[in-house]
């Protein structure tokens, strides 16, 4: 654990997250770790904005049903700007678009120590 | 090894008259005789007394109309069929003939005149067993004629590659393929083109499952509509149980019924979803209290108490669509703690109003630690506490809001400040509802209880 501690220590995630009570145990894990966590924010146009106006984001923790939108334009600006993600997500992994079917990928109800794990291997 | 008593056999080699006689008087199916010119008999077989039940005395010297029902015999047909024999030198035909007791039997007959002109020879057959099995057929065959054509399901008959030879007139009708169009694979046309390689395999794995089974999008000429049908269709097997190389089949419209299998699938994918993110939400209750709890106990009580606060929200969810009734939210929330608390304290009014589902969790969740911090420390937990909720529907600029204002009075707030420790009410308040309903909140302590003002933008 110490060292995968290290691993994420004063990066940036972005949270993107429509349930407040979730992001907030998002953000509980992140910060016992060390990190800094932008947003959470929990609509698709706010985090699109957040992912252009950001100055650093090293990683992202993505819900992807937000409120009647998906958050796949995140994924696909996150990716351009190579920046590495995880989902975090109600949704089986067979119902995300292929193009995303490999990518990191956590079921809800998650575990904090597998997410912690999970986030400090992006 | 010699024979030589045996003589010269005359019995097995008769002359040939006698041969004739031998032949003609073992026919006993064959009903045997010969007519005089204008119809009189003149020989009679055995047959003919077995298959008529007239006796060679009876009949001798009789005009041999007597075997036809009455009225072909009316009709002439007995000189016509003789007329018919000289004419074209037999006369072949099928029909009821009459016996002697006067029952009926179904004949098959020829006549033909003798080469000497002294009358006709005519054999008559017994064939009322045939006869009934062909009308039986004919009505089997009539009964799924008006089967085939009469239930709502399309029709065929095909090969066991699914080339067709026949279709309903109701696949002709729903398909506008009449029956040169449809047959062979011509009926694949009328499915749609994604599903065509779909039923071609259908129709080569029926050649070794011996059924085929497949649901397919057909075509409506109607309307154009491609319309879900299940298409079952299975070899007929002879009387031997053995396959007639013919295949009979239907095709069932499911489209309804698929539509509301779709319409299943994507509600139980949704619920499935609702209940990970509910978990994850008690999951983050879980772990919220237990960090503020100072015992297991402790835990133990608030998570449960929580919980079913948790629990009321999801029931007054479940049962909505896109929104709940505000009142049924706080009220709801006020009976549950009916028991243990003043409820002639409370007073709770305020107009028909419902909240978006979206934020009823947090909002539920937040009503609840204000109940709960009520009965706890303040109005309903002093003598002299009164609590008031009262709320308005706001609308100016297209824009309505919800304005609740959660008001205790008559507390006499406890010295060490222990309520304004930010606590799990608290960040409800202050950030669950801004971040989940756009809500602005304000929670103030003021000296005589607390204060809390929500006001919710409705979309």
């Amino acid at each position: 654990m110490v060292s995968e501690e290290a691993d994420i220590f004063d990066k940036v995630f972005l949270v993107v997250e429509d349930e407040y009570l979730v992001a907030a145990d998002i953000m509980d894990v992140l910060g016992r770790a060390g990190a800094d966590v932008i947003g959470p924010v929990s609509s698709l146009e706010g985090a699109l904005k957040l992912v252009d106006e950001a100055e650093q984001i090293d990683a992202a923790v993505l819900d992807i049903h937000l409120r009647g939108a998906e958050v796949y334009p995140v994924a696909d600006a996150l990716s351009l700007r190579n920046v590495p993600f995880a989902f975090l997500t109600a949704y089986d992994r067979g119902d995300l678009p292929e193009r995303f079917r490999q990518a990191p990928f956590l079921q809800k109800p998650a575990d904090p120590d597998e997410l912690l794990q999970l986030l400090s291997r992006l | 090894m010699t024979a030589p008593d045996m003589p010269q056999s005359s019995l097995l080699a008769p002359k040939s008259d006698d041969l004739l006689r031998v032949v003609f008087e073992s026919a006993v199916d064959f009903a045997i005789f010969s007519l005089d010119p204008q119809g009189r008999v003149t020989s009679w077989n055995t047959g003919a007394e077995r298959v008529l039940g007239f006796t060679e005395a009876d009949i001798l010297g009789q005009s041999g109309d007597i075997i036809f029902i009455e009225e072909d015999r009316k009709a002439g047909v007995p000189a016509l069929e003789r007329a018919d024999a000289r004419a074209h030198g037999r006369a072949e035909d099928e029909r009821w003939q009459m016996r002697k007791d006067g029952t009926r039997f179904w004949a098959s007959g020829l006549t033909m005149p003798l080469s000497d002109g002294s009358g006709f020879v005519k054999i008559l057959r017994d064939r009322t067993e045939s006869h009934r099995a062909g009308q039986k057929l004919t009505e089997n065959e009539e009964r799924f004629r008006l089967l085939a054509t009469n239930i709502p399901q399309l029709v065929f008959r095909c090969l066991a590659d699914g080339s067709r030879t026949w279709g309903s007139p109701q696949w002709v009708d729903y398909s506008g393929l009449d029956q040169p169009q449809s047959l062979g694979l011509g009926w694949l046309n009328a499915v749609h083109p994604e599903d065509r390689a779909l039923t071609l395999a259908a129709w080569q794995a029926a050649a070794n499952t011996g059924e085929c089974y497949v649901e397919h999008r057909v075509r409506r000429a109607s309307d154009d509509a491609y319309r879900w049908h299940q298409t079952r269709a299975l070899p007929v097997l002879t009387a031997f149980g053995e396959p007639s190389g013919d295949w009979i089949g239907t095709m069932t419209d499911i489209h309804e019924l698929r539509a509301l299998k779709d319409r299943q699938d994507v509600l139980v994918a949704e619920l499935q979803h609702r209940t990970r993110n509910l978990l994850a939400v008690v999951q983050s209750v879980a772990s919220q209290t237990l960090r503020s709890s100072a015992s297991m106990e402790s835990f133990g009580a608030e998570f449960s108490s929580r919980l079913r606060a948790l629990s009321r929200v999801q029931g007054l969810v479940a049962r909505a669509a896109e929104t709940i009734s505000l009142r049924d939210l706080i009220e709801g929330e006020l009976r549950a703690h009916g028991a243990a608390s003043r409820m002639e304290a409370v007073q709770a009014e305020g107009p028909p109003v419902t909240v978006p589902t979206l934020g009823a969790q947090a909002l539920g969740l937040a009503l609840h630690e204000l109940a709960t911090n009520a009965i706890k420390y303040g109005a309903l937990s002093q003598e002299n506490g009164m609590l008031r909720i009262l709320w308005t529907l706001e609308e100016n600029a297209g824009e309505r809001v919800v304005l609740l204002e959660w008001r205790e009075e008559g507390v006499s707030m406890p010295a060490d400040g222990a309520p304004r420790r930010k606590g799990y009410g608290r960040e409800l308040i202050e950030r669950a509802l801004p971040y989940q309903l756009n809500a602005k909140t304000d929670l103030q302590f003021l000296d005589d209880g607390i204060r809390c003002l929500i006001r919710v933008p409705l979309p």
